[in-house]
C-alpha cells in the first residue's frame, strides 16, 4: 500500500509534488489566520497566481508586460457585466473572461510581432493597450462607465455564485483553487514540448527558427495562456472585492502589483512569483504597521503619511539592486551552480580514477 | 517531413540539383552584400564556399536558410521555388544550418538544446531524447550532456551548433565555420565526422577558412569576393586560379597546398 503510493508519487515531478504539499498545507491557513490576517493570506495567494500567469510571458517567453491590468480587467469586467447586469453566474464569467483574455492576448501578440515591437517598445505597447481599455471602460455605459459595478448580494452562501459571508474562509479557498490550477497549468505547459519551444524562442529566436520552431506561434501560445490565466484572476478579485471600477480593473497600479512579485521573486522561475508575492505583501504590511507604531526612539515617525510607501519602495530597490535574479531566482541559481560544480568534480575524479587504473 | 531520413527519398531530385541558386543578390542599404550569385549543388555532395571576410558567405547562408529573402534572384530546393520561405519552414523542408556566431539556448542544458531539434522528428519525447543522445555522442559532447549550454567553451559551442543542426536529420546542411576556433587536433575528428555524415547522403554547403579542411571535404568550391562569384569548380582548379590566389589565398598558400 505504502509502496504503491510511493511509486505513484515518484512518477510525479518535483513541482507537482510541491504544489500538492502547498495545497494541503494551505488548507489549514484559515485555522490560524482570521480577519485581516486572512485577508493578507488571500491577497498573497491571489497575487501569487496573477504574477505566475504574468511570468509565462515576461519570464518564460521574454515578453515583459507592463500592462497586465488589461487581461485582469477583461476578466473582472466580463464577470461583473454578466453577473451584475445579466444575472449570470461568475462561473460563466470566469470562462468568458478567460477566453476574452486569451483573445486579447492573441491580438496584442500578433500586432506586436507583426510590427516587430521588441524590448522597451513591447513594454510600452502593453502599457498603452491597458490604458486604452481603461479609457474605454471609463466611457462605456453598458458597464456603468466610471461608476463601476457591484456584486448583487445574495441571501445564502453559494459556490456557484462565488459568494460567501463577508469573513468566510471560502474566499481564501476560492483563491487557493485559482492558484493551484494556475500552477498546475503552468507546470504542464512549461514541461511540455510547447513550453520548451517558448523558452527556446526567448533564448534565441534565430536558432529556434532554424530548428523548425515557428516563433510567432510559440509567442502567441505564451501570450494566450498568460492572458487567460490573468483574466481568471480578475473574476476572483471582483467576487472578493464585491466591486469593480475602471481604475481597480485597468489602472497602471494593478499592472505593477501583478508584475512586482515576479520581478522580486525571480522572473522565469516557477516559484519566484509565489515567493515574491508572500514577501511583498508581508513586507507591505510590516512597513505600514511599523510607521503606525514605530519603536520608542523613532516615535517621531508615527503616522507620517506616505512614509510607509517610501520605506517599502526603498526595500524594493534594495532587493532589485542586490538580487537582480530575484529572491528565489538567486537562491535557485546558486544551488544550480553548486550542483554543476559537484557534477563536474565527480566526473573529473572518476576520470582520474580510470586513468590510474589504466596506468597500473 | 523532417523524419524522412536523408537520402532515402526515392524522388529526391534524381533529375536535377538539390539546391539551385539563381542570380541571387542581397542589398543592405547602400551595400551590395551579394551580387548575381548563381550555382547549384548536387544531392550527396559537399560544396565549399570560401572568400575573404565580408565576402557575403554568411549572407548567402541566411538567404538559403530563410533568415531573410534575397533582394532579387531565386532559390530552388528539390526543384521547388523556396525563395523567401521563413526559416522555420526551411527547417521542416530538411534544411539545417549552424551559426557562425554561435547561438546556444543559454538557459538549457546541452541535451535539452539538441532535443529541441530532435522533437521535430518524432511525437515521442523519449524517442527525441534518445535521438538527441545519439547526436551528442556523434559530435563527442557526452561529457557536457547535462551542463548548461551557456557555460560551454568555444569548441563545445561549435559542436553544439553542429549537433543541433544534425538533430533535425537534415537533407541539406549549411555549415558556417564549424572548424573555426578549434585547435588542429580537434579538427581531425570533426572532419572525419563530416565525411561520415556525407556518406549517409546528406548534402552540405561548407563555409570554412581552414583551407586544408575545405580541400579535404569539398567536391566543388565556390569563391565569393565582394558579394560576387569570383570562381567555381573543382578544388584543384579553384585553388590554382590566379584571381582566387590574389583575392583570398595569397602566394604562400599555393606553396603550402601544392
Ligand atoms: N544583417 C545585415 N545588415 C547589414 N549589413 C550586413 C548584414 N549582414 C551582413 N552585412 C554586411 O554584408 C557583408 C557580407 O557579410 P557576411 O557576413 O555575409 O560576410 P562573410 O563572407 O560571412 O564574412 P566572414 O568571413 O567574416 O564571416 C559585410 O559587409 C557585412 O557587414
Ligand atoms: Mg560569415
Amino acid at each position: 500500500m505504502q509502496e504503491t503510493l510511493q511509486r505513484r508519487l515518484s512518477g510525479i515531478d518535483v513541482n507537482s509534488r510541491a504544489i500538492i504539499l502547498i495545497g494541503l498545507a494551505a488548507l489549514f491557513v484559515p485555522q490560524f489566520a482570521a480577519g485581516s490576517n486572512l485577508d493578507v493570506a488571500t491577497r498573497i495567494v491571489l497575487f501569487a497566481a496573477l504574477s505566475s500567469a504574468w511570468n509565462i510571458m515576461a519570464g518564460y517567453a521574454g515578453l515583459f508586460s507592463f500592462g497586465h491590468a488589461a487581461f485582469f480587467g477583461i476578466g473582472a469586467y466580463a464577470t461583473a457585466y454578466l453577473l451584475a447586469v445579466q444575472g449570470i453566474s461568475p462561473v460563466v464569467g470566469l470562462v468568458v473572461g478567460a477566453i476574452g483574455g486569451a483573445l486579447f492576448g492573441l491580438l496584442l501578440g500578433y500586432l506586436t510581432f507583426r510590427y516587430k515591437l521588441r524590448g522597451a517598445y513591447f513594454v510600452l505597447t502593453t502599457f498603452a493597450f491597458a490604458e486604452m481599455l481603461y479609457l474605454i471602460a471609463m466611457k462605456f455605459s453598458p458597464i456603468n462607465g466610471a461608476v463601476g459595478l457591484r456584486v448583487p448580494i445574495r441571501r445564502e452562501e453559494s459556490w456557484w455564485w462565488m459568494q460567501f459571508a463577508p469573513n468566510s474562509p471560502n474566499y481564501f479557498y476560492l483563491m487557493l483553487i485559482y492558484l493551484l490550477i494556475t500552477l498546475v497549468a503552468i507546470n504542464m505547459l512549461m514541461r511540455s514540448r510547447t513550453g520548451q519551444y517558448i523558452v527556446a524562442v526567448r533564448d534565441d529566436e534565430d536558432a529556434a527558427s532554424a530548428l523548425g520552431i515557428n516563433p510567432l506561434r510559440s509567442r502567441l501560445i505564451a501570450v494566450a495562456w498568460s492572458g487567460a490565466l490573468t483574466a481568471a484572476g480578475g473574476t476572483f478579485y471582483f467576487q472578493y472585492l464585491f466591486f469593480i471600477e475602471p481604475p481597480l480593473a485597468f489602472g497602471p497600479n494593478i499592472s505593477v502589483e501583478i508584475l512586482l512579485p515576479g520581478v522580486i521573486g525571480g522572473m522565469g522561475t516557477f516559484w519566484g512569483p509565489l515567493v515574491g508575492s508572500g514577501l511583498l505583501i508581508i513586507l507591505g504590511e510590516l512597513t505600514t504597521s511599523f510607521v503606525r507604531q514605530p519603536p520608542e526612539f523613532l516615535s517621531f515617525l508615527q503616522g507620517r503619511s506616505g512614509l510607509d510607501l517610501a520605506l517599502y519602495g526603498a526595500l524594493l530597490i534594495g532587493i532589485i539592486m542586490f538580487l537582480p535574479r530575484g529572491v528565489y531566482g538567486t537562491l535557485a541559481h546558486r544551488w544550480e551552480v553548486r550542483r554543476e560544480r559537484q557534477v563536474h568534480r565527480a566526473e573529473a575524479s572518476s576520470r582520474d580514477g580510470m586513468k590510474e587504473q589504466r596506468d597500473d | 517531413m523532417t523524419e524522412a531520413s536523408p537520402g532515402s527519398e526515392p524522388q529526391a531530385a534524381s533529375n536535377g540539383p538539390l539546391l539551385e541558386i539563381t542570380n541571387v543578390s542581397k542589398r543592405f542599404g547602400g551595400l551590395l552584400a551579394l551580387s548575381d550569385v548563381s550555382f547549384s549543388v548536387q544531392q550527396g555532395t559537399i560544396h565549399g564556399l570560401i572568400g575573404p571576410n565580408g565576402a557575403g558567405k554568411t549572407t548567402l547562408f541566411n538567404v538559403v536558410a530563410g533568415t531573410f529573402a534575397p533582394t532579387t534572384g531565386k532559390v530552388a530546393y528539390r526543384g521547388a521555388d523556396i525563395t523567401g520561405t521563413p526559416s522555420h519552414r526551411m527547417a521542416s523542408l530538411g534544411i539545417g544550418r549552424t551559426f557562425q556566431i554561435m547561438k546556444p539556448f543559454g538557459s538549457m542544458t546541452v541535451h535539452e538544446n539538441v532535443r529541441i531539434a530532435t522533437y521535430g522528428r518524432t511525437d515521442s519525447t523519449e524517442e527525441a531524447s534518445t535521438e538527441a543522445d545519439a547526436v551528442i555522442a556523434m559530435v563527442g559532447l557526452e561529457r557536457w550532456r547535462d551542463r548548461s549550454a551557456g557555460e560551454l567553451p568555444t569548441a563545445g559551442r561549435k559542436r553544439l551548433e553542429l549537433a543541433r543542426a544534425l538533430g533535425l536529420a537534415p537533407n541539406l546542411l549549411l555549415l558556417d565555420e564549424v572548424l573555426a576556433g578549434l585547435v588542429p587536433a580537434e579538427r581531425k575528428p570533426l572532419i572525419d565526422l563530416l565525411k561520415e555524415i556525407r556518406s549517409t547522403g546528406v548534402t552540405m554547403l561548407l563555409v570554412e577558412h581552414v583551407m586544408q579542411a575545405v580541400m579535404a571535404l569539398s567536391d566543388e568550391i565556390v569563391v565569393l569576393h565582394h558579394g560576387q562569384m569570383l570562381a567555381s569548380g573543382s578544388p584543384r582548379d579553384v585553388i590554382d586560379d590566379p584571381r582566387v590566389i590574389e583575392a583570398y589565398l595569397g602566394e604562400e598558400h599555393r606553396h603550402a597546398e601544392g
